[in-house]
This record gives structure tokens, C-alpha cells and sequence, in this order.
């Protein structure tokens, strides 16, 4: 949606277990766009974001009216950890560990089917042939940092791992505090 | 509207002058923009990474000719006196900061070591991935940052540039707060460091 490098201090801090998407807020503009010709014109409207506003929650703020459920909300269930050959699939966080760290690169995308996209749009505006594209797209515009915390239980090692993947390319990073012999 | 008419045209003819571009093939998988810093340590001290991957995913062998770590700092802050080649396969470890060179890892099954290779003249084979094992040696107070790896290899006789978008960066203070004590417990013990003829990376050690 936006190819530009942003900084921004969410505040968000979680303990345990914690699959959410995250939810850049930007402002979107209506256009009319108009490809106008000597002998035919072609007029049509499109939302395209305009600005980012500032602003990124790990809640999705739109909840339609009538609906109880913010839409577009996916359930996330974490796979089962493996660390692969020789624990290829995992990078370990020691206590001296400096933080690691893994950001933009190639893209995931999710389906998230046509209600996503029209519940997306700003209120008061619905059905009809709008839509924006419907899919999400995570990964090129996030960087995630992974530190080094106690907590994990006596000979548990923190990991942070990809389902059957290295870290590195894997579309989706998972952490976790899993037995020595695991790690 | 007009305007804001004409952005839209415009955005829409860059969308197709971008896709007439064609990009060359690669050999490489691609990988995320992985990186491990800040590392904060004080002149003197070494410290161990072994991160990123680079997979040969085409049907010809590759030579690795060389692996480039520059950026700001690099050769005045900081030195490297260990680059090597660590190849992924059966005699690997996981992914991690180490304090001992080679890396070693100490799991239920036994002491395990990484296996090490120069990197001039290294035959990456197809389908085969490495990653490299950097030791950073901190030489006097300020900043640095490697932003990413090149690696120049030969295949069919071309000799070829490989940028890998792995970094490393950290700051060297005087009084930084480091601790060299190698925890008892840890996944690098004394006895693992012996048996597999490794050695601790300044100034680390097991507990006195």
C-alpha cells in the first residue's frame, strides 16, 4: 500500500502467548478518476489512501454497525514447534544474546475475502463495486525486534523459529520458550 | 480534484513502466532483512554471530570467492578477525550469538560443534545453504554497522555480486557493562569447549 520507511512507537507490550495483526491507521481519500478521450470517456471512483495518520494498534478499529466483530478479524493458531535438522529452523535468543532482529523483504499475503476490504472502508460508505484489494500484506513494512527476557521456565530456551523454515525467509516468525533439548 | 485526477493517471503510468523491467535471475533464495544489534562492549572483547543463510537454490554448483562486511566503523572500532564459512547440514547448530570459536552448543544429545570452512574457493552445491560466522573483535570506543553481506561467487566461468541483506551493528564504549562469566548451565560449558577444541572469545570464561 505504501512503499515508504516509518517509525512509529506502538506501546504495545504483551507477556505470553500473542498473535495479533497489527493496524496502521491512514486516512483515504474518494477519487474520481477520469480517462477522458477526444472520442470516449472513462470515468469511475476509487478509495486510495492518502496519508498514514499516525497511529498503530494491535486492535482492528473497524467495527461496522450492526456487528459485534471487527471484520476482518483471522484466528491465528500457532503451529506445533519444531526446530528442524539440526535446528535449522530456529535462531536462539541467549541471556547474552544481542536482540535479533528481522524486517522488510519479500511479502505475505493473505486472502482475506471481500468483506475484509468493504468493512475496511471508512463509515457510511459500503457494497456496490468499491472495494480496496483484499488482501493483506504484512512483512515489507514491519521490522520486528526479539530481546532476550527471564521467565522462561528452569532449562527452557527462548527461540524464535519458522513452521518447517529458517527464520530468515520463513513468511511467518514465531517465538517461544521450549525444553533445552528442543532449542 | 483535478489534481489529485492527474496523481492517480501518473501512479497508474509508473505502475507500467515499473512492470517492463525485468530482473535477472538469481541464484540465491531470498531471505527477510534479518539482523542482530545493538551489541554494546567495551575495547578488547570479542563476540560471536552465526546468522543468515545463503541457499543455493539453482542446479549448478557455485564457487564463493569472497564474503565483503563493510560499513562505517569496520576496521577502526571494530575488527574482524574470523570470517568463515558455516555450512547448514549435519554437523550445524542453530542460529545464535556465541562466545566460543568455532561455535559450540551443549544439548541433551552432547556437545556439538559448528564445522567451519574458508570462504575463498567454497562449492556450494545445488539445493545446499551456508551461513557465516563472523567474529567481532571491539578495538577502540565509537560506533559501527556492517549493513549486509557481499558475496562475490563464480558460476560458469562469470563472476557475480551477491548482496544478502543480513546486518550487524553495535557501539563500543569504555564503560560499557559486560560480563565474560559463561554461565554454568549455559549452552556453552567449559567441558564442551575442551572436548571440542574450541576456544572462548575475549574475555569470556567459565566461572572461576
Amino acid at each position: 500500500m505504501e512503499e515508504k520507511d516509518r517509525t512509529v512507537h506502538t506501546g504495545i507490550k504483551e507477556n505470553g502467548s500473542y498473535h495479533r495483526w497489527v493496524w496502521a491507521q491512514y486516512y483515504f481519500t474518494y477519487y474520481l478518476v477520469c480517462i477522458c478521450g477526444d472520442r470516449s470517456t472513462l470515468t469511475y471512483h476509487q478509495w486510495q489512501p492518502d496519508h498514514f495518520q499516525g497511529t498503530v494498534a494491535d486492535y482492528n478499529p473497524n467495527v461496522p454497525k450492526g456487528r459485534k466483530h471487527p471484520v476482518g478479524h483471522l484466528a491465528f493458531k500457532q503451529p506445533r514447534y519444531n526446530k528442524g535438522p539440526n535446528g535449522a529452523w530456529a535462531v536462539r535468543i541467549f541471556a547474552n544474546s544481542v536482540p535479533w532482529v528481522r524486517d522488510n523483504g519479500t511479502r505475505q499475503e493473505n486472502e482475506v475475502g471481500i468483506g475484509f476490504s468493504l468493512g475496511s472502508l471508512p463509515h457510511g460508505i459500503s457494497g456496490g463495486s468499491i472495494s480496496l484489494e483484499d488482501l493483506t500484506t504484512y512483512g515489507s513494512i514491519t521490522s520486528v525486534t526479539w530481546t532476550y527476557r527471564k521467565g522462561c521456565r528452569r532449562g527452557d530456551v527462548r527461540v524464535v523459529w519458522g513452521r518447517h523454515d529458517d527464520p530468515v525467509n520463513a513468511s511467518r516468525v514465531m517465538s517461544s520458550c521450549v525444553p533445552r533439548g528442543q532449542g | 480534484m483535478g489534481a489529485k485526477v492527474r496523481a492517480v493517471l501518473a501512479t497508474v503510468a509508473g505502475a507500467v513502466l515499473l512492470a517492463g523491467c525485468g530482473t535477472a535471475p538469481h541464484p540465491f533464495e531470498p531471505v527477510f532483512g534479518p539482523g542482530a544489534g545493538p551489541l554494546v562492549t567495551r575495547p578488547g572483547w570479542e563476540f560471536g554471530y552465526l546468522f543468515g543463510l545463503i541457499k543455493n537454490r539453482s542446479d549448478t554448483t557455485l564457487t564463493i570467492d569472497s564474503v565483503s562486511l563493510r560499513g562505517p566503523g569496520v576496521g577502526t572500532v571494530i575488527t574482524l578477525p574470523d570470517v568463515r564459512i558455516a555450512p547448514v547440514g549435519a554437523e550445524s547448530i542453530s542460529q545464535a550469538n556465541y562466545v566460543t570459536d568455532p561455535p559450540i552448543t551443549n544439548i541433551p544429545s552432547g556437545c556439538h560443534k559448528q564445522l567451519l570452512e574458508p570462504v575463498a574457493g567454497y562449492q556450494l552445491r545445488p539445493g545446499a545453504g551456508v551461513r557465516i560466522w563472523v567474529v567481532v573483535r571491539a578495538r577502540k570506543p565509537g560506533r559501527w554497522n556492517i549493513p549486509r553481506q557481499v558475496i562475490i561467487y563464480t558460476v560458469d566461468g562469470g563472476t557475480y555480486r551477491h548482496v544478502n541483506p543480513v546486518r550487524y551493528w553495535g557501539t563500543v564504549k569504555t564503560a560499557a557493562r559486560v560480563s565474560g562469566v559463561v554461565v554454568a548451565g549455559d549452552y556453552q560449558p567449559a567441558a564442551c569447549v575442551k572436548a571440542e577444541s574450541s576456544r572462548y572469545l575475549n574475555y569470556y570464561h567459565a566461572p572461576r
